[in-house]
């Protein structure tokens, strides 16, 4: 230790100010615990907001507004063709992660909470530093881990090029590539790929896995991925990229699937099929931190690591990368660490794709309940399929209910289709309350309206 | 569909029964009427036929299990339904919507497998019970839901976490052990401890010399009858002639309310703990009329078929300890909200000294606890006199 160097003590040291660290702060200050938090990054926001969702959701909502103003044409409406600004549109987007980060930096200076950039790393079981800048010392009573995740890179590609994005370059490129390869099958990869592709390239988009969303349940998934087929040049399941070759005219890519081998080039790639728990950095093992296989940090239901002292909350900890989830049990770790006894115990977790369709689902799929045996009866009633877009008439998500056979309790719900993304609140919320078929076929529904499906399911359980 | 069988009302404004006993276990073929279950309510216990003849897929309760009234505890594999259920016609799905419902593939629906279905895993309630039940220390997995489908509901949670669970828990000193009480034993502990705290009890003991009634009860009438039987007569005849030990005290209104009937407890000692069964109007029975009942209390204790009102509306008590072991004297605590108790002591030979001569006597120790609200020592010792003089005379018992 450097003479003259001190250390502070403090209650509560969050690290990381994402949105999982940000309300894990807030809660814990409300309850009158002294916090600060440690960023990296010289703002708050984390990933969520500075490097992914709501980049991408803005470019998502372009993607709504063109194919909404092409469906008019059915009313007789009609636009010209739009001209899409991309610099405008980075500019826009930019300016909502503004004012985002400066609403959590004013609800955090009101709070008291301090907020202290750099990188932080444990020395011990209850010590921290912050290594860059005029290192600082901490010895605190408590500790949240909320470092989030990082996207990896592909394999088999040179380590640095401008051309081969993660999803943090992903959405800042400055204008529209002719052709593009997407690397990864998951929400972020199909989202990604579907924005591309409306804006105008020509979009490759490649998944180890046997189909796209591999998470979610197949029906939902198929109407999306006939839409898919229309839209992107291709879609190669079962693939993988052996290796990337960086050339004058693009990025040169191998695939190998069952058939063969195959080489083609594009003007970018983006590679999102993989991410990792942010722990590096850490040092965890010094503060006694157990980390699970896939090295993300192990926590028990009251997010609580190896060493009593420390808490770990959202990407951090492992998948599913959700916002709300990281809230959730940042709030759960205050109120522990202020002496409460919550526990993370949500039931249903709802997952949206932001796509046009757009597929949502919360609590078991259908594949779940039969690869583990749950007894279950499903249900399912198609919306009407047409397109939301002009607004009008009774359309809804494709629905589909899973429930007990017993006690018709629901299970689980899956959406494909327009109204998804808004439709699986009422869903969650129901799961959670532990509703049977007949709380939600006795709810009167708006008309007309998204949730026509929602409640047509619901009284067929009941019958 | 398999079929729910639910507590059924057991009358007498009973809320809740204990599960003491399960008599059958999950796949038992079981005919109607054959016992099920045994349930401890407030101090009776009874066993529930079952009211099928089928197979048992699912049992809903365990031993030691506090139920309500219309909670589900078991599920036939079969389909009883009513025929005021199967009434209700099944709608087919709707011929318009393109809709499909369909039972998933695999084993979970045959009816006999039902008892493996398990929904999710995890019981439902809403996040704001399950949240009370950490904070009140119960486990949701445990507790019985009465809401539709199983669902755990508030009064669900506070209920369960009013009984606790056994568990070991360390005091400073040492390891102890903690153990939910029986039903019957809860509502012994609320009674004494009312008794103990609104009553000013006065104790006071003396000796009846029953060697004579002693010869007498071994062959009467050709019968051998219990002291207890002749004490009970004695008493009755005693409370006639002093009313206030067959009275009550009204606190509320500071009167004192006379029965006009006399209505003895008898404090008897079985399994599940101290009961008192009444017999009715013993001023009006003979002695062997008496001993009927008395033996007839005696089977229906022994065998738990007391029914709740077997146990009320007594006017006064005798316990007999004696015949639990070798104690003499005790301060019995009068049974709330009568005035008095009588207890009896055991029977022994005792030097006695009768006419200046010491003779082995039989010697019945009598020990009587009164309320002192309304009766006062010189009362008490009247009345202990009139006792124990119908008994060392016993030609008086008629
Ligand atoms: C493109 C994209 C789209 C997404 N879309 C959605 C969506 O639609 N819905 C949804 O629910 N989720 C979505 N997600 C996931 C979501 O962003 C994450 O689940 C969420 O950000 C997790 O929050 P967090 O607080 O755990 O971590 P993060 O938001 O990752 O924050 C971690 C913070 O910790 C800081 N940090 C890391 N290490 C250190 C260190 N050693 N010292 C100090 N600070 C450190 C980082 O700088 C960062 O600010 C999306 C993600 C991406 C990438």
């Amino acid at each position: 230790m450097v003479v003259g160097e001190f250390t502070r003590e403090v209650d509560t040291v969050v690290i990381g100010g994402g949105p999982g660290g940000c309300s894990a702060a807030l809660r814990a200050a409300e309850l009158g615990v002294e916090t600060v938090i440690v960023d990296r990054l010289d703002t708050l926001g984390g990933n969520a907001l500075h490097h992914g969702c709501i980049g991408l959701k803005t470019m998502l909502r372009v993607v709504e507004v063109i194919r909404v103003a092409d469906a008019a044409s059915a009313l007789g409406v009609k636009f010209t063709r739009p001209s899409i600004d991309v610099a405008h549109l980075h500019r826009a987007a930019g300016e909502r992660i503004e004012r985002q980060a400066a609403e959590l930096d004013r609800l955090c200076r009101e709070r008291s909470i301090e907020v202290i950039p750099g990188a932080a790393r444990f020395e011990g079981p209850r010590q921290l530093v912050i290594a860059d800048g005029p290192t600082r010392r901490f010895h605190f009573r408590k500790a949240v881990i909320a470092t989030g995740a990082r996207p990896l890179p592909p394999p088999g590609g040179p380590s640095k090029s401008p051309r081969i994005l993660d999803w943090r370059g992903a959405l800042e490129l400055k204008e529209i590539p002719k052709t593009m390869l997407v690397i990864g099958g998951g929400p972020v990869g199909v989202e990604l790929a579907s924005v591309y592709a409306a804006l105008g390239s020509e979009v490759t988009l490649v998944t180890q896995e046997e189909r796209i969303l591999a998470a979610a349940d197949p029906d939902l998934v198929r109407p999306l991925a006939a839409r898919l087929d229309e839209l992107l040049a291709e879609v190669r399941p079962a693939s993988c990229v052996t290796g990337l070759n960086e050339k004058a005219e693009g990025v040169e890519v191998r695939f190998q699937n069952d058939g063969g081998t195959a080489r083609r080039v594009f003007d970018r790639v983006l590679a999102v099929a993989g991410s990792k728990a942010n722990t590096d950095g850490l040092d965890t093992a010094k503060a006694r931190i157990e980390l699970n296989e896939n090295g993300a940090i192990r926590v028990d239901q009251q997010q609580q690591t190896s060493n009593p002292r420390v808490y770990a909350i959202g990407d951090v900890t492992g998948e599913p990368y959700l916002v709300e989830k990281a809230r959730h049990q940042g709030r759960v770790a205050a109120e522990v660490i202020a002496g409460g006894d919550s526990v993370f115990d949500a039931r249903a977790l709802p997952r949206v794709v932001f796509t046009d369709p757009p597929i949502a689902w919360c609590g078991i799929t259908e594949q779940e309940a039969r690869n583990v045996g749950i007894g279950h009866l499903v249900t399912t009633v198609c919306g009407d399929g047409s397109p939301s877009g002009a607004g009008m008439g009774s359309s809804g998500p494709m629905t589909k209910l899973i429930v007990d056979p017993e006690t018709k309790r629901l299970l689980g719900v899956g959406l494909a289709g327009p109204g998804a993304a808004q439709l699986i609140a009422v869903a969650a919320l129901a799961l959670e309350m532990g509703a049977v078929a007949e709380d939600l076929a006795g709810t009167v529904l708006p008309y007309p309206a998204m949730s026509e499906p929602l409640g047509e399911a619901a009284r067929q359980v009941d019958r | 569909m398999p079929t729910d069988f639910r507590l059924p009302d057991l009358g007498e404004g009973v809320t809740e029964g204990q599960v003491v006993r399960l008599l059958v276990a999950e796949g038992d073929q079981v005919t109607e009427d054959q016992p099920l279950l045994e349930v401890e309510t407030d101090k009776v216990s009874v066993e529930i036929p079952s009211p099928h003849t089928g197979v048992v897929a699912k049992l809903h309760v365990v031993e030691k299990q506090v139920i309500n009234v219309g909670a589900v505890m078991v599920t036939f594999a079969e389909d009883f339904s009513t025929p005021a259920a199967a009434v209700e016609p099944k709608p087919k799905a709707a011929a318009t919507a393109p809709a499909a419902a369909r039972s998933a593939d695999g084993p979970a629906d045959t009816g006999v497998t039902v008892a493996r279905t398990v929904a999710g895993r995890t019981k439902p309630a809403s996040p704001a019970v399950r949240k009370l039940a950490r904070q009140l220390g119960a486990d949701l997995q445990t507790i019985e839901g009465s809401g539709p489908g199983g669902r755990v509901l508030r009064q669900d949670v506070e209920r369960a976490a009013a009984a606790p669970s056994p568990q070991a828990v360390p005091d400073q000193w040492g390891p102890t052990r903690r153990e939910p009480m029986t039903r019957a034993r809860r509502t012994i502990a609320q009674v004494m401890a009312r008794s103990a705290s609104t009553i000013p009890h006065v104790t006071d003991t003396d000796d009846a010399d029953v060697t004579d009634l002693d010869r007498l009860r071994r062959e009467y009438h050709g019968r051998k009858l219990t002291i207890l039987t002749f004490v009970v007569r004695a008493t009755a005849m005693a409370l006639q002639e002093h009313p206030l030990f067959n009275a009550r005290f009204d606190a509320e209104t500071g009167d004192i309310i006379y029965h006009e009937y006399i209505s003895i407890a008898i404090g008897v000692h079985t399994e599940r703990g101290l009961i008192a069964p009444v017999i009715r109007n013993v001023d009006t029975l003979t002695i062997p009329q008496i001993a009927d009942e008395l033996e007839a209390l005696a089977e229906k204790a022994r065998r738990a078929t007391l029914a709740v009102n077997d146990t009320r509306g007594g006017t006064f008590t005798i316990s007999n300890a004696g015949a639990m072991g070798g104690s003499r004297y005790s301060t019995p605590i009068i049974n709330h909200p009568q005035s008095a108790v009588l207890s009896l002591g055991r029977t022994r030979l005792q030097p006695w000294v009768v006419k200046g001569k010491i003779v082995p006597r039989s010697i019945l120790p009598l020990s009587l606890s009164f309320d002192h609200r309304l009766i006062d020592g010189a009362n008490e010792v009247v009345f202990m006199q009139a006792i124990i003089g119908l008994l060392q005379d016993p030609a008086e018992l008629g």
